[in-house]
């Protein structure tokens, strides 16, 4: 081998290792996110197949430990979930939105999570690095039932349940969306939590209102308006049907249906 | 001579044909021109954005919103909508006048302002159940409108409570009604009074 050839190999070794380290590079940021939620999507399976996400915890056994406990969870609140939300508003004619304050809670019932968890047959459990365990476990206290929405994208990629809700007779849909926290479980659980309240405000049960308009007229005119909204409402049926992690805006979405 | 009857002949029902076609032209009007508003994703402006929506049976009000995120401005749109119910159908309706009069001197040095002013406050409240989103609309801009609705039915519920209320009120009691009959007699007095 000579001096020549020597160079040669060294520069194609050198080409081939930059070509792999960018390759990779490039998937690991696109998709990752996308890959890590398509471990959680149950579209393919009946409705009574769940699917429970840990995070990251030390050890493998506590990850899967919550992975079901979650998975029992989920399932709980498909039974009925609890929506309280309430809202303060004030604008003016003059300064326009003066404020816009949101409190909103969700309750279900926990007290039968040991009865539901034993009720639990695994299917699968993988393990991801932010996701931690994901157990997806079928309920074999209820009846397989077929899913009443499955995704459908447009041109761009995104799922069209983004910009328009589906429309299933029988159900109501509510899309949720979150930036995304530090850890993955908690960006999913807010943008679940957003999509189950829109439910609440496209179609509200109860609701009270309140609001005080102030008009003034003379030299100058103007109007203040304050509004206070409280509500409240139950969803039965409800569910988690699609996720969606839009890498440009760096927000989960999450869709949600219940029954009407 | 025949040759030119004809073209003449030809000629008048060519004229005759023009003006009555420009005669007929003149009395169409342009048909008017509907303008399209597109929306985001190229959806056309539905209707009931700038129109009332009515029926005998359901009560719609639209409303309006545009915030930092679609969530939140379906869901200042939804309230606006629902405040517009609950005014429309509020049970409680307070209104406070208050008018005085800013004299600040007179002649030479009366300054030059309006000297009357009125600040009125109005107070609605209600309580509504089953406020259904019928339609959405996002507009260019992100701004979304919602078209919400309320069963008529579900109204004359919440109106229940005041009409007992007000039932109750008019309950004659043993008081009342001696008042009553006092005040009848003092109005008799007071127009044998007058006579």
């Amino acid at each position: 081998m000579n001096k020549r050839q020597l160079v040669l190999g060294c520069i194609l070794v050198l080409v081939s290792l930059y070509t792999g380290c960018t390759t990779s590079k490039g998937a690991s940021e696109s998709s990752v996110p996308n890959q890590r939620l398509a471990l959680l999507d149950v579209s393919a399976y009946d409705s009574n197949v769940y699917v429970g996400l840990s995070g990251p915890y030390s050890s493998q056994e506590r990850m899967v430990e919550m992975a079901i406990l979650n998975c029992a969870k989920n399932i709980l609140l498909k039974e009925a979930i609890a929506l309280d939300s309430k809202l303060v508003m004030q604008w003016s004619t003059q300064a326009g939105l003066l404020s816009f304050a949101k409190d909103a809670k969700a309750y279900y019932d926990n007290t039968r999570l040991s009865q539901v968890i034993d009720s639990l047959e695994i299917i699968t459990i993988e393990f991801d690095e932010q996701a931690g365990a994901v157990v997806i476990a079928r309920n074999t206290a209820e009846k397989a039932k077929r899913r009443p929405y499955q995704s459908t994208y447009a041109s761009d990629g995104k799922p069209t349940w983004i910009s328009t809700y589906p429309q299933v007779k029988g159900y109501q849909f509510g899309v949720g969306s979150s930036k995304a926290y530090y850890f993955l479980n908690d960006s999913l659980e807010a943008s679940d939590f957003e999509a189950a309240q829109n439910i609440l405000d496209l179609k509200t049960e109860h609701s009270f209102l309140k609001s005080l308009t102030t008009t003034q007229s003379g030299s100058t005119d103007s109007m203040e308006n304050a509004l206070y909204q409280a509500q409240r409402g139950l969803l039965e049926d409800f569910s988690i049907l699609a996720r969606y992690y839009d890498q440009e805006t760096d927000t989960y979405w999450s869709l949600a249906c219940s029954k009407e | 001579m025949k040759k030119v009857l004809i073209l003449l002949v030809v000629a008048m029902v060519g004229f005759s044909f023009i003006s009555c076609a420009s005669t007929k032209a003149v009395q169409t009007p342009p048909a008017e021109k509907k303008v399209v508003v597109l929306g985001a994703d190229g959806i056309p402006q539905p209707d009931w954005v700038y129109k009332t929506v009515s029926s005998q049976d359901m009560h719609y009000e639209s409303g309006y919103g545009k915030m930092s995120d679609k969530q939140n401005s379906i869901k200042r749109a939804t309230v606006e909508a629902k405040n517009k119910i609950a005014s429309w159908i509020s049970t409680s309706v307070k209104e406070v006048v208050v008018t005085y009069v800013n004299d600040a001197g007179s002649g030479d040095n009366r300054q030059a302002m309006d000297a009357m002013e009125s600040i009125s406050q109005q107070v609605a409240e209600a309580t509504l159940s089953g406020v259904t989103t019928e339609e959405m609309w996002v507009d260019s801009e992100g701004g979304v409108w919602v078209l919400c609705s309320i069963p008529l039915a579900n109204i004359e519920k919440s109106f229940e409570p005041a009409a007992e209320a007000v039932a109750e009120a008019f309950v004659e009691s043993d008081a009342a009604a001696a008042a009553n009959a006092k005040m009848k007699d003092a109005f008799a007095n007071l127009l044998k009074g007058a006579n």
